[in-house]
């Protein structure tokens, strides 16, 4: 039993294959001039996956609660150091704590990666 | 879209798995970056912050409850609204009944790739709209979602923090399969009225 369905004809498929193997290909010629860009952090040396994170990469929207875990840090020591007094403490962002301290969050973000550098050298001192 | 990723990450990191599932729901109604979330959830889990089982189980939750509630809508009052608006023409036009037609028939491919790029909705909508059995379309939407949420949860749990510069391909591809479908409507109009002319000339003719 013939069923020919005309909702999409045979030029209009042609048409769309066509259109598809265009995108594919400008997708991969974009991917491999942006390669050498992505290179360097996809394709970390010693692993090829998991690409641990480092304290240039914290951003705003970034809470203390992930920061203390992904660079297990103790909870209280960004706490202390900012003397931090918000009951919601760790479940804060950066951006939060900048509204409530009228400090920019480019400042705090550099004093939360100066702290880290120091929470680790003096870590490291310490052994 | 960049304006609002942030908060949403704020969000998903405050919240974590009800975050996920209320973003992978609503992301279905509203232009959510729930593609990108998902990525940055691999990345979290991968640095230990999230569980990658529960991050893959809630985000397709999320996703299935949502095309379901669409499907379900759609299905119900779908022609009704759209008779409403004044659409009764487009419903009782022959090529509304030739997409109902081509929905059905094509239930499996249509809705299963529908998951991995982003016409979810109105594949939602369409198959709500031509009546498609329930159980098929929920076991397409069920598959095709989980394969989507474990395709990308691994991804960004492959790339760790690398995630944020692979968001920019995402975007662009994105971009590009909305430019292909934009391509594939106008061709479409093109040949139509095209083919209505040539057979204007030969019957004047």
């Amino acid at each position: 039993m013939e069923n020919k369905n005309k909702f999409i004809s045979h030029r209009s498929r042609k048409i769309l294959i066509a259109a598809v193997i265009v995108a594919g290909i400008f997708s991969w010629l974009y991917v491999a001039l942006n390669m050498s860009s992505l290179r360097p952090r996809t394709f970390y040396l010693h692993n090829y996956y998991r690409q641990p994170i480092v304290v240039k990469d914290i951003s705003s929207w970034m809470t203390f609660d992930y920061i203390n875990k992904v660079f297990h840090l103790s909870p209280s020591y960004l706490k202390d150091a900012f003397k931090i007094s918000d009951q919601k403490y760790p479940r804060i962002t950066i951006e939060q704590l900048s509204k409530e301290t009228k400090a920019s969050s480019t400042e705090i973000i550099k004093n939360v990666q100066n702290y880290i550098v120091i929470y680790f050298s003096s870590s490291t001192n310490g052994q | 879209m960049h304006t609002i990723l942030p908060s949403v990450l704020s969000f998903v990191l405050l919240y974590g798995y009800a975050a996920i599932f209320s973003i992978s729901y609503l992301a279905v109604f509203l232009p959510l970056p729930q593609t990108v979330v998902l990525l940055a959830g691999g990345a979290f889990a991968g640095q230990g912050y999230l569980n990658i089982f529960s991050l893959i189980f809630f985000s397709s939750l999320g996703n299935i409850l949502g095309d379901l509630t669409c499907f379900i809508l759609a299905r119900k009052y779908g022609k009704e609204l759209l008779m409403k608006i004044g659409l009764k023409k487009l419903i009782l036009s022959k090529k509304f009944t030739e997409m109902e037609t081509f929905i059905n028939d094509t239930a499996g491919p249509t809705v299963f790739i529908s998951r991995i790029i982003p016409l979810g909705t109105i594949v939602d909508i369409l198959s709500g709209l031509s009546k498609m059995s329930f159980k098929k379309f929920m076991a397409y939407v069920i598959a095709g979602n989980i394969v989507y949420t474990i395709g990308v949860a691994l991804v960004g749990l492959f790339l760790g923090n690398a995630w944020q510069n692979v968001t920019s391909i995402f975007s662009a591809a994105g971009i590009v399969i909305a430019i292909i479908i934009v391509i594939f409507a106008l061709s479409r109009i093109y040949f139509h009225k095209l083919k209505h002319r040539m057979k204007k000339t030969e019957s004047s003719n």
